[in-house]
């Protein structure tokens, strides 16, 4: 039991993954700190844990995805991300392969449930 | 945040940085600050670095590296350079806990402490090998019977590649175990010639007590002979290697057979035919401890040391060496990979 519990965990777990780029390009068209991020993403139920979230916008900034601006000017410092044109197109791109793979994907989950 | 928790969101977000490069760990620490600053907002601050988690493993999302040694696209390879070593390793160890046993008489702590001590160093440098490949992102890859042309490796797989590649005769195939064995014959033998060559001869006894060994060969001119001796064995050893490494007949092999050869059938004719290699006094020691008369032409220990002896070897070698290089040939040119 608890084997298939930690492979289910893990399947999910790798579903998850696939879909994080996404998640997060299209919470960053306006520029969002990392904390409203998080928060944003999971007021609309989309849990990412904290330490895959942060290290990943760095690497997406590196990727040329995301840019990045610290604001000085508050009380706190705060980095600021956003998506850079580059990662418009891609997130763009990156959004129709979802919609597609998403409805065939519905109509192959419809298919294997007829056949229950 | 108090006094004690600004000092515990430190200590936490140094041991995040300590694991990053230098350039990355002030704006890394600055960006924590910030995120663990807005958590605390809506959590205590242990559950806020609860949620964060480990700081290593932070570090190493950081980081953005895998969190392995050596990647799937080495493993195969690495486990079949790994079984190779340990293989030669544990047959070496065997060798010289035999060796050991005749020497001084005790060869089991020998032989568990060679296998353990050789064992890890062997595992050691193999995955330190690997690692340091998998790190510069070198890609070697070392089986040329799976690399099959290197038009393949150039241009990467397509359809039309499978008309050269066709499933290999079964013929065409070296049989490892051969090698195997043939290797563990190489090195038991060399061992010998290294370690006790004066063990091969006649033993004497006395009153069913072990007197002494009437050697086979020169041993004072031992150290003039030796070499050209291990010379052969080496190259035979060498050839071995080849031919398992490869795993099929091919060109390299084929060379590979046809040189070591020469040199093992030259190094056998110079031990023979130049070099002292017979003990003299074997025969005069074998007839006095033995009470034996060697006479006749037809009794072959009068022969032994003698010219007409080095010869038939020598043919006997010769012969040897005509059959394999010639089955390599012939294999090669048949089912051979051209």
């Amino acid at each position: 039991m608890a084997e298939e519990k930690d492979l289910l965990g893990n399947l999910i777990l790798e579903l998850r993954r696939g879909t994080l780029v996404l998640s997060v390009l299209s919470q960053v068209q306006t520029p969002k700190y990392g904390y409203a991020l998080t928060q944003s993403l999971e007021n609309q139920g989309i849990i990412i844990e904290a330490n895959t979230l942060y290290p990943l916008l760095r690497r997406l900034e590196k990727q040329g995805l995301l840019i990045s601006e610290w604001d000085t000017g508050e009380s706190k410092p705060r980095k600021y991300y956003r998506r850079t044109q580059e990662g418009e197109r891609v997130y763009k791109a990156l959004r129709t392969q979802w919609q597609d793979m998403s409805v065939r994907m519905a109509q192959l989950l419809e298919e294997g449930e007829n056949y229950e | 945040m108090n006094k004690q928790e600004q000092e515990y969101m430190e200590r936490y977000i140094y041991q995040v940085v300590r694991w990053l490069p230098k350039k990355q760990r002030d704006e890394i620490a600055m960006e924590l600050r910030e995120i663990i600053g807005d958590m605390v907002e809506e959590m205590t601050l242990e559950e806020a670095l609860t949620k964060l988690g480990d700081p290593q493993i932070l570090a190493s999302q950081y980081r953005g590296e895998h969190s392995y040694v050596i990647s799937s696209e080495y493993y195969d390879d690495y486990v079949w350079v790994l079984k190779i070593v340990m293989i030669a390793i544990g047959i070496s160890a065997v060798v010289s806990g035999i060796v050991q046993l005749f020497v001084t008489g005790d060869w089991f702590s020998n032989i568990i402490g060679q296998l353990i001590s050789s064992g890890l160093a062997g595992f050691g440098a193999v995955t330190l090998l690997f690692a340091a490949l998998e790190r510069w992102n070198v890609k070697v890859d070392l089986r040329e019977a799976r690399t099959q042309t290197a038009d393949i490796l150039e241009k990467g797989w397509s359809y039309a590649t499978l008309e050269k590649t066709p499933i290999p005769d079964k013929k065409g195939l070296i049989s490892r175990a051969d090698c195997v064995i043939s290797l563990i014959f190489t090195v038991i033998f060399s061992g010998v010639m290294i370690f006790a060559p004066q063990l091969l001869g006649a033993y004497v006894f006395e009153n069913g007590q072990f007197e002494k060994v009437i050697s086979l060969f020169n041993l004072e001119q031992w150290h003039i002979i030796l070499p050209f001796i291990l010379l052969g064995l080496m190259a035979g050893f060498v050839d071995d290697v080849i031919h398992l490494v490869q795993g099929r007949y091919c060109n390299m092999v084929m060379l590979s057979s046809i040189i070591s050869g020469v040199i093992q059938f030259i190094s056998t004719a110079v031990v023979l035919k130049v070099l002292p290699l017979w003990n003299e006094n074997f025969i005069p020691g074998v007839e006095q401890s033995f009470n034996l008369e060697f006479t006749g032409d037809f009794d072959l220990m009068t022969h032994f040391g003698t010219p007409f002896f080095s010869n038939i070897i020598l043919m006997i070698m010769f012969l040897i060496f005509c059959v394999e290089v010639g089955t390599t040939v012939y294999n090669t040119v048949k089912y051979g990979r051209k």
